[in-house]
């Protein structure tokens, strides 16, 4: 209580501000400078773009993982669920276009027709998860399990392909820009500023991170818990619906090896963005950061000769373990400035 | 080992079934358990750290017994409590720390409870209790209780009027703390008739409990109370955030004039309002899980070992403040194990036994004899003139 505890406070504070949220932004711009000294093509227009537009599906996808594991759960289920919705929208897309033709509409129905797998399977790990009373991750084992099967019976064990006049239409939504930023990327952006401003100024994303950090004290102060945790899986079923809207007219098919191991690079995203695993402390604009860190390091090993491309999973299992040491550790610091 | 553990704990009087889990035992027990592993290690040195916060008075004398047992063999006992009699009961030498600062160290028998407090708040500390007020007979009744059943509830019927403060006291696990959490909806399985103000409130959530003006503070301030790892500010507004929303947005700002005003009203001190819950006091913990509980302005305050664990200078203050609000017209029922507290504050004491009330007493029958003797069950209110106040 006296001047001097007090002084001796900011400092600890100001690491703890730079390990949270500057870290990883710091790890991004390293990797981008490694980047470019390795090879100047990597900071071409085109090249950006790129990195960009594919770290918009795990982006998004991390985005709502974000918020599963702030309120303590955790979601293994998306990458299944995206060749799910894959699958779906495509055979409603097909069916659409056989009964009336090629048009905007049947994108749009099939667009529109996506969204409900994707709620619907997050409403059931949700379900699952607060009635039933089933830890979230054998939940989602098993949902991943059931969702990937279902794809592969779709396809008869093949691939689902987009029929090529709706697939035309479709394809401007991967291919094209706006103001030279790739439609993808502009879904990345407002996902993400919607996370934002959910996770930080409204009380879902209080109650979120009260949830994940002590489930008693949410509950003994009025928070639906049940209600909460399951609109977390909800809220991730939705962000896998948008990522996979923008990643089917890609290449406008779907099989049993669509998605595989997103729920990792999600869940790798969120972590090395500085979200805590166990929950209650969630980053919607540090998830940003390492979905571009996740997709930056792959992109990086393509583009240089050191480390061959196939060891682009050993690297990122590097950053990610690299990720939470360096959250443990500042942790470390900053009780030993409070002691 | 099994038998060693049995060895250890028939020493201690611990009657504990050692195949039994840690989880499945009752506070008490494991609070014991705790002890006898303590004891286990034939330590030549023992610091114990507020081990009867969580204890019956039997519990504490056989604990007691136990550490004469062990100075008696050599051991050196450090003691710390906040209980200033177990401490003048015990202790040769009496060290008062504050603020993190060493005040004196002077030998029992030079000092009372009394100068002990002194020393603890650093100024004379004329009367914990403020003087009681006289009960209003006439006053409503705000809250109506019948039959009340629900786990480790049996048949509890009880009123309460408004401006009153009623003690519950009654042993470790006589139902206080189910009662209240019946009464508030944290346990769905509850039967029987609750009214608040002459209307029926059977409570499916907390949320419906406090928008009826019925607040329940738990004992458990960091297991059920708050968040630890986070700052004042969420902890304060977590009950009742729906009133700091601009549209469906929160508003930062009409959140840290609720902090100010409550760090004003209840002496919270933090070195600033970002420091971590967890690194609080327990005093100060407990002014601000007061000043969360009170956020959502309860017309009946139900407060469990409100004092639990805190300092005799906190203890004051919190005693302050719940007079006055019983004095504001606010109805309060105070769930404690301290007799002192129940007797200095009640207007009303009801004693609970196994899930049952077991006597109710008011006026010049509250005293401490009375008070164990309902609650040990060797008095009892007899069937035929049920407690129907």
């Amino acid at each position: 209580m006296s001047v001097s505890t007090h002084e001796a406070a900011k400092p600890a504070k100001g690491l703890r501000i730079d390990f949270k949220t500057l870290g990883p932004l710091l790890a991004l711009v390293l990797l981008v400078v490694l980047g470019y000294s390795l090879n100047p093509a990597f900071l071409n227009e085109g090249n950006v773009t790129n990195i960009l537009t594919r770290s918009a599906f795990i982006g998004i996808i991390a985005v709502g993982a974000t918020f599963v594991i702030t309120a303590g759960g955790i979601d293994l289920s998306v990458g299944s669920m995206a060749a799910f919705i894959a699958g779906v929208m495509i055979i409603v897309m097909n069916w659409t276009v056989g009964s009336m033709g090629a048009s905007i509409w049947t994108v749009l129905i099939g667009v529109g027709c996506s969204l409900i797998p994707g709620v619907g399977a997050g409403f059931i790990n949700g379900f699952l998860t607060t009635k039933a009373k089933i830890e979230a991750f054998i939940v989602t084992l098993g949902t991943m399990g059931i969702y990937r099967s279902l794809v592969t019976y779709f396809a008869d064990g093949g691939t689902l392909s987009l029929a090529s006049g709706a697939h035309d239409i479709y394809r401007p939504v991967y291919y094209d820009s706006f103001l030279r930023i790739p439609i993808p990327v502009w879904v990345f952006i407002f996902v993400a500023i919607i996370g934002w401003v959910l996770m930080n100024r409204t009380a879902f994303g209080r109650y979120c991170m009260a949830i994940g950090s002590n489930e008693h004290v949410a509950r003994y102060s009025a928070i639906k818990v049940d209600r909460v945790r399951t609109a977390t899986f909800v809220l991730q079923g939705l962000c896998v619906s948008l990522a996979t809207i923008i990643y089917v007219p890609r290449s406008g098919s779907a099989s049993a090896a669509t998605g595989v191991l997103w729920e990792l690079e999600a869940i790798a995203a969120v972590i090395i963005g500085g979200t805590m695993l166990k929950g209650g402390f969630g980053r919607v604009g540090g998830t940003v950061i390492g979905a571009l860190i996740l997709t930056a390091i792959g992109n990086i090993l393509n583009l240089t000769e050191i480390i061959s491309n196939y060891l682009n999973g050993a690297v990122q299992g590097v950053i990610i373990v690299a990720a939470v040491y360096l959250q443990r550790g500042s942790l470390r610091t900053r009780r030993k400035k409070a002691e | 080992m099994r038998k060693r553990a049995v060895a250890v704990m028939e020493r201690l009087h611990v009657h504990v079934d050692p195949d039994a889990r840690i989880n499945t035992l009752s506070v008490a027990d494991k609070q014991m358990v705790e002890i006898a592993k303590a004891i286990s290690r034939d330590a030549r040195v023992l610091i114990m750290d507020e081990p009867t916060a969580v204890l019956s008075v039997g519990e504490t004398q056989t604990l007691f017994e136990q550490i004469r047992r062990l100075t008696a063999r050599g051991v050196a006992v450090i003691f710390i409590s906040h209980k200033l009699d177990e401490i003048m009961e015990l202790a040769q030498r009496v060290t008062v720390l504050r603020d993190g600062q060493l005040i004196a160290t002077v030998g029992t028998e030079a000092l009372t409870p009394d100068s002990i407090a002194q020393m603890m708040v650093g100024r004379e500390l004329s009367n914990l209790f403020p003087p009681k007020q006289e009960p209003d007979v006439d006053a409503p009744v705000v809250l109506s209780v019948r039959g009340l059943k629900a786990p480790g509830v049996k048949d509890i019927s009880f009123d309460l009027r408004k401006g009153e403060i009623s003690g519950f006291a009654g042993l470790i696990g006589s139902g206080r703390t189910a009662v209240a959490e019946a009464i508030v909806g944290l346990t769905h399985k509850s039967e029987g008739e609750v009214s608040v103000a002459g209307k029926g409130a059977t409570f499916a959530h907390v949320g419906q409990s406090v928008d009826a003006g019925v607040a329940y503070m738990t004992k458990d301030r960091k297991g059920r109370g708050l968040l630890l790892n986070v700052g004042l500010q969420p902890n304060l507004t977590l009950l009742t955030l729906k009133k700091h929303l601009k549209g469906i947005f929160l508003d930062g700002n009409s959140e840290a004039r609720a902090l100010e005003r409550a760090v004003r009203r209840f002496d919270i001190r933090a070195r600033d309002a970002s420091v971590r819950v967890g690194q609080l006091s327990g005093g100060n913990q407990q002014k601000l899980m007061l000043g969360k509980t009170m956020e959502s302005e309860p017309d009946i305050i139900i407060m469990d070992e409100p004092t639990r664990g805190i300092d005799v200078g906190t203890k004051q203050q919190i005693y302050h403040i719940i007079v006055a609000l019983a004095a504001e017209g606010k109805s309060i029922i105070v769930i404690s194990s301290e007799m002192q507290e129940v007797i200095g504050l009640s207007h009303r004491v009801l004693v609970m036994r196994e899930g049952r009330l077991a006597g109710k007493l008011e006026g010049a029958e509250i005293v401490e004899a009375e008070i164990m003797r309902y609650a040990a069950g060797i008095k009892q209110s007899g069937d035929d003139e049920r407690i129907n106040a």
